[in-house]
């Protein structure tokens, strides 16, 4: 489903360095945490997989394509095999919850009929439907990132990205949230998750794989965060 | 893919309702620049116009001797020749005795002294009325006919029409050049309105592009938008544009400025520069649109 080769990025004309050499590869289905240190590269590992940033140097295949050779106008269709939730929700402050799910849909053309069957549902799965015409603003932090994460999975990607998506929360909430991750996780959507936390990543032993300054330096299946 | 009309009207009515103050900011600032812009550009035709008025009317008056009394003068017939050789001439007529002295009681009616010192039209001098293409070469043929034999006088209104001329190039250079100016600043303006309006939303664009939104989806509702501020701020425009220059047509018949009388424009003309208004500010607003998200939108 995603496979680095040689991977290698740069910041600010290359006195920066987030990724060296990295190889790896995920299967379709997968759990995969991302662990390490801040700056080891987590989320440049993100962003090339969601074509943000463009690899100074070796190959990068999403979904069966080399997305380096990606035209520019095809980006977009990549993007929509990819869900993706972030630490800070990222959500419309003047949206209610089912608009904010609605819009993933609207904007990459859904009929309407589509759109009002397939929100109420995601809603339901993430366990928000009651809170459908609240606004963000009016919600808990782990209420938000539950509707970031029905905004990500409304369109059934392939692959869920997730950028520290606990990082927010308080342990009872992320137990919550990783429960949910679990479940769009057994439905067949690959997952990938960088974060800090390592009481979930003890808990949960899944695939771990841990970057330190640019590179894998560890590959563990049922792995733990630390040794 | 197609872009649902349902989708573009929505979003668009959304968002005008939603940031409404930026909107209304949009807007202002386009009927106020636009505005300036059209009644700088009708003060132009204006201009134009008074001046084509003022060139026309000019008439050169060559008077003949007293003993010239008809035509068939040889000297007259003379002068009528020449006249009519000349490029600059645009119409040449001759006024006979009765003609002078229709003139004459015309001018001077119900002024019994006047009226009492003339009785005969055989007591007037014969004329050629000319008309000059251009009114600023009436010196080059008065002169020609000074030291013609026959011919007792010329008048022209040279000084006048000198000065005239040189006002009305002023002014429609400082004109053209107030227009072009105030283009360039209300294009600057609107642009500025605009990237500040989808500043404040670069959010939501982010967010589009994270879920797959190509760029001219997430452009056209953008567009729709900025073409209905540029729209709906050409016409207030347009309306402010025809309340000044009645205004000022207004001021001009009261106090009665005579230089400034023959400044009109005709309803086609007015009508002209309002749909340049109009195409103006749907272009800046659709444009300048897509310009300010050129920014937001490299992937």
């Amino acid at each position: 489903m995603i496979r680095f080769e040689n991977v290698a990025k740069t910041y600010k004309e290359g006195t920066v360095v987030a990724l060296e050499a990295c190889s790896t590869e995920i299967q379709k289905g997968e759990f995969v945490f991302l662990v390490g240190s801040s700056g080891s590269g987590k989320t440049t590992f993100l962003k090339l997989v969601l074509r943000d940033e463009m690899p100074d140097s070796g190959k990068i295949w999403v979904a069966g394509k080399q997305i380096g050779k990606l035209s520019h106008w095809k980006v977009p269709y990549l993007r929509r095999n990819i869900g993706c939730v972030f630490q800070d929700f990222r959500l419309l402050p003047n949206r209610t919850v089912h608009e904010n799910v609605a819009f993933a849909l609207e904007v990459i053309g859904r009929p309407r009929h589509v759109i009002s069957a397939q929100v109420p549902q995601v809603l339901e799965l993430v366990g928000l439907l009651k809170k459908k015409d609240r606004y963000p603003d009016e919600l808990s932090g782990g209420e938000q990132q539950r509707v970031a994460i029905a905004r990500a999975f409304v369109n059934r990607p392939l692959v869920l990205l997730a950028d520290e998506p606990t990082g927010n929360l308080d342990p009872g909430t992320t137990r919550g949230i990783m429960r949910l991750l679990d479940r769009i996780n057994k439905t067949g959507t690959t997952v990938v998750m960088a974060t800090h936390d390592f009481v979930i990543v003890d808990s949960m032993r899944r695939r771990v794989v841990e970057l330190s300054q640019g590179r894998v330096i560890r590959d563990q299946v049922r792995g733990i965060y630390g040794y | 893919m197609a872009i649902s009309v349902e989708y573009v009207v929505k979003e668009t009515t959304n968002n005008l309702w939603r940031n409404w103050m930026v909107s209304l900011a949009a807007v202002v600032t386009v009927a106020l620049s636009l505005s300036f812009v059209g009644v700088a550009l009708l003060f132009r035709q204006e201009v134009d116009n008074a001046t084509a008025r003022w060139q026309s009317g000019v008439t050169l008056a060559i008077f003949m001797n007293s003993s010239v009394t008809s035509l068939s003068n040889p000297q007259a017939k003379a002068v009528e020749d020449q006249l009519a050789n000349m490029s600059q001439v645009s119409r040449a007529t001759f006024c006979g005795q009765n003609c002078a002295y229709r003139e004459y009681r015309g001018m001077f009616r119900g002024d019994p002294t006047m009226e009492s010192a003339i009785t005969n039209p055989s007591q007037l001098p014969v004329s050629f009325r000319i008309k000059l293409k251009h009114a600023a070469q009436a010196g080059s043929v008065g002169s020609v006919f000074t030291n013609q034999p026959g011919v007792q006088a010329i008048e022209y209104a040279k000084g006048e029409v000198e000065q005239l001329l040189k006002i009305s190039s002023f002014l429609q250079v400082a004109s053209l050049v107030a227009a072009s100016a105030l283009l360039v600043s209300s294009v600057v303006l609107i642009l500025n309105s605009i990237r500040l309006a989808i500043f404040a939303r670069r959010k939501e664009v982010e967010v589009m592009k994270l879920v797959g939104a190509t760029n001219w989806f997430i452009r056209v509702p953008f567009m729709a938008e900025g073409l209905i501020q540029g729209l709906v701020g050409a016409l207030i425009g347009c309306g402010l544009t025809s309340f000044f220059v009645s205004e000022f047509r207004k001021l001009i018949a009261q106090n009665n400025i005579k230089l400034l009388q023959p400044m009109t424009a005709s309803a086609g003309e007015e009508v002209v520069v309002y749909i340049l208004l109009l195409i103006f500010g749907s272009l800046v607003g659709a444009g300048g649109s897509a310009i300010a998200l050129r920014r937001f939108l490299d992937v």
